[in-house]
């Protein structure tokens, strides 16, 4: 591993940290597990780059990728039990409000996120991806390997949903 | 929101991404913009959500780095124990797979006489055809002090012996043809012979 590499890495690493670091951390909702999430995904990256690839840029997506990889291989593990698909493994992820995460509500909690635990898993993702980590809708197409019109029909009715379930939250 | 209200959504959501003022956007859909200024006012919900999302400080970055080369390292080593293992096992089951091919190219000579039942040349195939051609008594005798070692030498064995049985027979055969002949037939010699007697 040559010193150009790890700077380059360093420069991917200031680039995507964040949004990737996000995506996790508003899945597992836990900042320690996050953060050793996060880290198991750069360090995946870091090793997968091979030597002839060094000069190219690796994309957000990428990260995201291995990042949605990592977040449901960990969910999968925690729950010490097979689970092939991937959108039963999403709906399986507690949300801040479920007894056994009470300790979560020490975190920054707002309305928002609670009324983001009403979403679908898919409504969820694509709101999280869209709005709280800037992808846009080409890129979450791809991650997600939906269409562009269907990401965009799952954010307006995600976004539909959030003002409902806000309207409610804000009524109570 | 309707139906039509979550198109203009999507459009509005797309222009948005396009980069379109905010303004604009809300001017284009003027009809629409109480619901659409609820939906935008989420999204900018969402954002400064995000923004309290407070990433690790830098420092972590080395951890990683430290980690990944430490796993390089780690699966090198791994990968050189495996070549280790693999280069013996591999030679091991070369020597076994080219002594299993051997005895077939092998000259049948070199080969006790059960190796040859295991796998038969076409030479040796000749061999059992050519035994079995030969009257059936001398064969076996022939094969029993043969030993069935040499293919050529069994041919020969078997062509000489069924010479041999052939004369014999062609031999018994003149004697009883001369003891069934006629007196009349006979040569003269052997007649006065008889007569002498």
């Amino acid at each position: 591993m040559d010193i150009w590499h790890k700077d380059r890495f360093e420069d991917l690493y200031k680039l995507h940290f964040t949004p990737v670091f996000r995506y996790i951390f508003l899945r597992v909702k836990d900042r320690g597990e996050a953060e050793d999430l996060t880290q198991a995904v750069f360090v995946k990256a870091y090793q997968a780059t091979p030597p002839d690839k060094k000069g190219k840029a690796l994309s957000l997506n990428y990260f995201f990728t291995i990042a949605r990889n990592t977040v449901i291989d960990h969910w999968r593990k925690k729950r010490e039990v097979l689970v092939d698909d991937e959108e039963a493994v999403f709906e399986s992820i507690p949300d801040f409000d479920t007894p056994e995460h009470g300790a979560l509500r020490n975190e920054a909690r707002t309305d928002i996120l609670s009324a983001l635990d009403t979403l679908s898993p898919s409504e969820k993702e694509v709101i999280t991806l869209r709005f709280m980590n800037e992808l846009s809708t080409k890129e979450i197409a791809t991650l997600l390997g939906k269409s562009e019109p269907a990401i965009r029909q799952l954010q307006s009715r995600g976004l539909r949903s959030l003002r409902e379930s806000l309207a409610k939250i804000e009524n109570a | 929101m309707k139906e039509s209200n979550e198109e203009i959504l999507i459009k509005a959501l797309k222009l948005l991404e396009q980069g379109t003022p905010l303004e604009r956007v809300l001017n284009t859909f003027s009809d629409e913009s109480g619901e659409l200024k609820q939906s935008l006012h989420i999204i900018e919900k969402l954002r400064e959500e995000a923004a309290l999302i407070v990433p690790p400080p830098p420092e972590f970055l080395h951890s990683i780095m430290r980690i990944a080369e430490a796993n390089r390292i780690i699966a090198q080593e791994n990968k050189y124990r495996f070549l280790k293992l693999l280069v013996p096992a591999f030679a091991v089951v070369m020597v076994f797979v080219l002594s299993r091919q051997s005895p077939a190219n092998a000259p049948i000579s070199h080969l006790p006489a059960s190796s040859s039942f295991i796998s038969p040349s076409p030479l040796n195939n000749n061999a059992i055809n050519a035994v079995q051609a030969v009257p059936g008594g001398i064969a076996r005798t022939k094969i029993k002090e043969e030993g069935a070692n040499d293919n050529n030498e069994i041919i020969a064995a078997y062509i000489t012996a069924a010479d041999t049985e052939q004369t014999a027979l062609s031999d018994t055969q003149t004697t009883e043809q001369a003891v069934q002949a006629k007196p009349e037939e006979l040569p003269a010699s052997i007649t006065n012979s008889i007569d002498d007697v």
